[in-house]
């Protein structure tokens, strides 16, 4: 309220000065013009007193007095407005008094407010203090229940975990034990001691990459029930393993047509994506009896995945070996011959009988059947006789197998291992018949029967074949009409079979899938334009099993990669595989997720260095590793350095396993025992 | 030397620059127990046994040495570590590297090089006649014509893509072999490179350049023969693991978190006592990835603005190159180009994009380069090319050729009189033919045996080449 008043009387005394000025003005002017009419009676009456004449005189006198009466005018007017001006005064200080008043009454109302307002203020200020002391006294109380809590629980689950720790130790160090106790030397490091255990052997000459999981499963179903298991293969789930293929490569689950497309017309791309699916199938599958065959057989019919001429077809040539891995070895020699990777891989799609191309008629004497020195120069013109006009067609954008009875030689035919034919006819059922036949004769005959014993045996058992059992094996082979399986249950039965414990070293393939079968994979995650990047995905991969000289299928000679440790125990690929461990210990491969190391191994941060080395030697070779790298290694992990040994041996920490873990199970990796099969 | 000791020699592992020196050789070092503790080890306690056993372990790399006059004792120390003998490997990371290169005396005579063509070279197609009808009545449409060749000698002509060999020819170190091979010899490649590789009866495990190693010399040197490739070459294989090299540039062992010295440290102590195969192959490739270090060090650029193609054979010459200028005791090398199987469509002698002609322009030029990249190291390398087989004459219904006979061997080097092709050609005529291919005249081992016995100087070359009698020098060798 007071402001408005002293709002009114600001506006009354403004009012009331202005006024004032005006009043002050007009009486100034006044004056002036009061002022100067006397100065002009002055004048006059000084005029008259000089006059001269009487004449002058009395017009002097007249202005004189007219003068004067203007004088009297000016002053009357000066005297009311010096009247008015007063009264303008008097009302100006009468509003001033006013003002004055107002302003004195309002500023003390507002000292007034402000006085209140601060003692509110203050009032507030210590009724919010004592809120918040009141607050933190509660968290205060809560914290320090939590905290004993917490005490409580930490002491408790210390005391679990501690005896749990004893039983787990005490059941680790029992399994070591008899690991320990019972081992034989390996053959390839004949001071290394490897576990005597036939289903760890087993484990490590059928899977690529053994560890302790196929070990156990094949303890727990028994070493023979375990063989039958995966003798029938689609008896056994494996949907995970077969997820992860096609999410890593959709082309090989396409028709060579289907695959042209989607690559837009750059269908080697598929011989890469085919690669990718082969080393994630090695390193999940269950069936890996399988998965083995299937290696064996595409090193033994071998096609060079990376070849131009045949690129187009190695998916489709794939899929059919892994369909025949298991059946007669008869019917997968003729799949491969006529199949179109075959058929240009070397050279047969264009064999007439006019000039014929003897590329495939040799090698599949020399290669795929009966082994040189078997046969004749004449036995391999035959062989490409038979085979002219057995072509290839392309057909929406695939190949399939065409037979041009135009190419095809109609003159008999005969091999010197008693094979003849009339080989008349040159209508394609004729013509396949005949081709069939001598398929089989060969299939069949003891040479090539001994080179596929040969075949197993140096795969499966050792580098240097007993010609006893290879030849026991090939009958084998003959007796039940080239069917694969019972020639296999009878070697991983044999007693030469569990005698040869360690005598393989594993090619940098197995190696690699041994390590990845453990990194355990999770997921796939393909870019959406994948067909273009082909290059990429899981390039890390890809990049060593080319320096290791062992990418998939990329032998580019039609042998097929060797399987004996003197080609591959040399100073480059040892060198490769030892780097290939980082990328794969540290897990960063792209496209691929895998299972934490500390999940995998069982392991955590209160574990002691041994105890963890242990966990990851035991997981993956049955064993711990020898005194001095045990040590070694465990000191690295629990120090940082690999010859400082911690002051005792406690749980690692968290930071440890942060910054060393990887790298600890790289220097795992590393061991011979990791290259032992 | 202490751990922290070793931990500021971490750089080494990465620096290019040989270092100056290194820390006092008697420091005491930990040596991990096989119990997992650590005793300080004082070399002084190490009985004589011990130093002894240690260091006959050292003597099959070790020649000579210019290193500190403690070696001996480091070495004995760092063998002590691990508890097992792999002491060189330590060298790439914690010892100065001069002190460990294996430094043989190096080869008596020339340092070889083999050339391995694999897959069935065509020399008709390099080095073909210049005068004989038949030859382009065989290959209609494959013969070299002779308007895209250089004129070798009036009667043979050198394919244009190989052009960039043509200054060898004419300074007298590159000569020609013509229709050489073996000639009972099987058209298989698989047993053909493994008869030319062993060059000897099947019972005969070895390979002829593993052979000559052995013959010449009982030095078992890591060095003394490596394989440029993945694995190492038939020929190579003798009574000791040589090596294969697959890149100069990589061979090391990656460790990015600087784990590398403690990484290696179990490398030695896990491969140094398990014996058979895995110990001498580890030992093999710590040896190698030192020595293979040092090469790096002294830096690896082409000599004489040599320029090499960049292909897998341009590069295995070009570190073959550095390895000969490096000194490390290399005496035969292999480098192999395996691309010649060429059944269809080999493309002809005036097209710069056919099959054949990119390869021997490949082929020609990196050759030449590696030559201008020895200079005066020239006089003493002898490099020699070899095939399994010829192709066949007759060129089949698909512009390619088959496995055939007779081919032509390239022989050059400083010490090789050249500029003249050796051999006796017979030409394509129906009559002069082999099978209908080009008829073999001069049996590969000739000139093998005189390359072994003149220019290696291992006069035994009847163990070299078991079985076969030189019916005389060619008189190629200087």
């Amino acid at each position: 309220m007071s402001k408005k008043h002293v709002e009114a009387a600001t506006k009354k005394l403004t009012s009331a000065q202005s006024t004032l000025n005006k009043a002050q003005k007009n009486k100034d002017t006044a004056g002036n013009a009061a002022a100067a009419g006397r100065k002009k009676r002055d004048q006059a009456i000084a005029s008259g007193r000089v006059a001269k004449t009487k004449k002058a005189r009395s017009k002097a006198a007249k202005r004189v007095a007219d003068e004067r009466k203007k004088v009297a005018r000016l002053d009357a007017t000066f005297k009311s407005k010096t009247k008015l001006r007063d009264a303008a005064r008097t009302k100006r200080d009468a509003a001033r008094r006013l003002y004055d008043a107002q302003r004195a009454k309002y500023n003390k109302n507002l000292a007034e407010a402000e006085k209140q307002r601060k003692v509110a203020a203050k009032r507030r200020a210590d009724e919010l203090k004592k809120q918040r002391d009141a607050a933190a006294k509660r968290r205060a109380d809560i914290d320090a229940r939590a905290k004993a809590a917490n005490e409580a629980e930490k002491k408790r689950q210390a005391t679990e975990a501690e005896a749990a720790r004893k039983a787990d130790e005490a059941a680790a160090k029992k399994k070591v034990q008899t690991a320990q106790q019972n081992t034989v030397p390996a053959g390839k490091a004949n001071k290394l001691r490897i576990i005597n255990d036939d289903a760890w052997h087993l484990a490590r000459r059928t899977a690529h990459g053994a560890n302790e999981t196929i070990a156990e499963w094949i303890k727990s179903v028994g070493y023979n029930q375990w063989l039958e298991t995966q003798f029938d293969p689609m008896s056994i789930d494996d949907s995970v393993s077969d997820d992860l293929a096609r999410a890593v490569s959709p082309l090989s689950y396409m028709s060579d047509a289907d695959i042209t497309r989607a690559t837009n017309f750059a269908a080697n791309t598929s011989a890469h994506f085919d690669a990718n699916a082969a080393l994630i199938r090695q390193s999940t599958t269950q069936r890996v009896v399988l998965e083995s065959m299937v290696e064996l057989w595409r090193d033994h019919f071998h096609v060079w995945q990376n070849s131009d001429k045949n690129s187009i077809s190695v998916v489709s040539y794939d899929r059919m070996v892994r369909e025949g891995a298991l059946g007669s070895v008869r019917d997968l020699f003729y799949n491969t011959l006529t199949h179109p990777a075959m058929l240009h891989y070397l050279d047969n799609q264009g064999n007439n009988k006019a000039l014929p191309n003897q590329n495939l008629g040799r090698e599949m004497l020399e290669l795929h059947s009966l082994g040189a020195g078997n046969f004749t120069e004449v036995d391999v013109l035959s062989t490409s006789r038979m085979l002219t006009g057995h072509s290839t067609a392309t057909v929406d954008h695939g190949r399939e197998y065409r037979f041009v009875p135009s190419r095809h030689d109609t003159n008999p035919i005969s091999l010197s291992t008693g094979f003849t034919h009339a080989n008349a006819s040159s209508v394609e059922a004729d013509a396949v018949a005949a081709l069939r036949a001598m398929v089989h004769h060969l299939a069949l005959h003891p040479k090539m029967a001994t080179k596929i014993a040969t075949k197993l045996w140096l795969r499966f058992v050792s580098d240097t074949p007993d010609p006893k059992v290879v030849a026991e094996l090939a009958q084998v082979y003959i007796s039940q009409d080239t069917q694969i399986i019972p020639v296999l249950r009878t070697l991983f039965r044999h007693p030469a079979f569990k005698a040869a414990k360690g005598a393989k070293w594993r090619r940098p393939a197995e190696t690699m899938a041994s390590m990845l079968r453990s990194a355990s994979i999770t997921q796939v995650d393909l870019n959406p334009k994948w067909t273009e990047g082909y290059s990429s995905v899981m390039s890390p991969l890809r990049s060593w099993s080319i320096k290791c000289g062992h990418q998939f299928q990329a032998w580019n000679t039609p042998d097929g990669y060797p399987d004996v440790s003197s080609h591959w125990l040399n100073p480059n690929i040892m060198l490769n595989t030892w780097n290939m461990t980082e990328t794969i210990a540290n897990q960063a491969v792209s496209n691929l997720t895998f299972t934490p190391w500390e999940k995998v191994f069982g392991i955590n941060a209160t574990m002691d260095g041994l105890r963890i080395v242990d966990r990851i030697s035991m997981f993956q070779y049955g064993q711990i590793l020898d005194p001095a790298e045990r040590a070694s290694i465990a000191c690295y992990l629990a120090t940082g350095n690999s010859q400082k040994q911690p002051p005792e041996w406690t749980g690692v920490g968290s930071a440890a396993i942060g910054m060393r873990l990887k790298n600890t199970v790289r220097m795992v990796f590393c061991s011979a025992r990791m290259f032992i099969r | 030397m202490t751990n922290q000791h070793l931990d500021q020699h971490d750089w080494l592992l990465n620096d290019e620059a040989v270092p100056t020196h290194t820390h006092d050789d008697r420091d005491p070092v930990l040596m991990c127990q096989h119990d997992g503790s650590y005793e300080e080890a004082d070399l002084n306690r190490l009985s004589h046994e011990t130093r002894t056993s240690l260091f006959d372990d050292l003597r099959t790399t070790e020649v000579h040495d210019e290193g500190p006059k403690n070696k001996t004792a480091r070495r004995t120390i760092l063998k002590g570590i691990g508890g097992v003998g792999l002491g060189a490997l330590l060298a790439a990371s914690a010892q100065p590297r001069y002190s460990y290169a294996a430094v043989p005396s190096g080869p008596k005579g020339d340092i070889l090089v083999v050339i391995f063509l694999r897959f069935g070279f065509d020399g008709l197609t390099a080095v073909p006649p210049l005068d004989d009808p038949h030859y382009a009545r065989v290959r209609p449409t494959l013969a070299t014509r002779p308007q895209d060749t250089h004129n070798l000698d009036g009667k043979f002509g050198l394919h244009q893509a190989l052009g960039a060999m043509m200054p060898m020819w004419d300074e007298g170190s590159l000569a020609v072999v013509h229709s050489t091979g073996k000639a009972d010899q099987t058209k298989s490649h698989f047993v053909a490179q493994d008869i030319h590789e062993r060059a000897a009866p099947v019972s005969v495990r070895s390979g002829w350049v593993g052979r000559h190693l052995a013959t010449s010399s009982s030095d078992r040197g890591t060095f003394r023969a490596i394989t440029h490739g993945n694995t190492a070459a038939a020929s190579m294989t003798t009574t000791f693991p040589t090596l294969a090299v697959g890149s100069l540039a990589t061979f090391n062992v990656n460790s990015a978190s600087g784990a590398r010295d403690h990484l290696l440290r179990n490398i030695d102590s896990m491969y140094g006592n398990i014996g058979g195969e895995a110990t001498a192959g580890a030992k093999l490739t710590l040896n190698a990835i030192d020595t293979m270090a040092q090469i790096r060090a002294t830096g690896g650029a082409s000599q004489n603005g040599a320029k090499y193609p960049s292909t897998s054979f341009g590069t295995g010459l070009k570190e073959v190159a550095q390895m000969v200028r490096h000194g490390i005791g290399l005496e035969t090398a292999s480098v192999d180009f395996s691309d010649w199987d060429m059944h269809v469509g080999m493309g002809t002698s005036s097209n710069p994009n056919g099959w054949m002609y990119r390869n021997l322009k490949m082929f020609g030029d990196a050759l030449a380069a590696f030559r201008k990249d020895l200079g005066k190291d020239w006089s003493r390398v002898t490099v020699v090319t070899t095939s399994e087989f010829g192709r066949t004459g007759t060129q089949n219904a698909e512009a390619g050729l088959d496995h055939g006979t007779g081919n032509i061997m390239f022989v050059a080097g400083g010490g090789i009189k050249g500029g003249k092709v050796y051999g006796e050609y017979r030409g394509m005529a129906p009559d002069a033919v082999q099978n209908g291919d080009l008829a073999i005249t001069t049996d590969y081992r000739t000139v093998l045996s005189e390359v072994v016995e003149k220019r290696l100087r291992n006069p035994k070359v009847d163990q070299v080449f078991p079985g076969f009698t030189s019916p005389g020098h060619l008189g190629i060798t200087k």
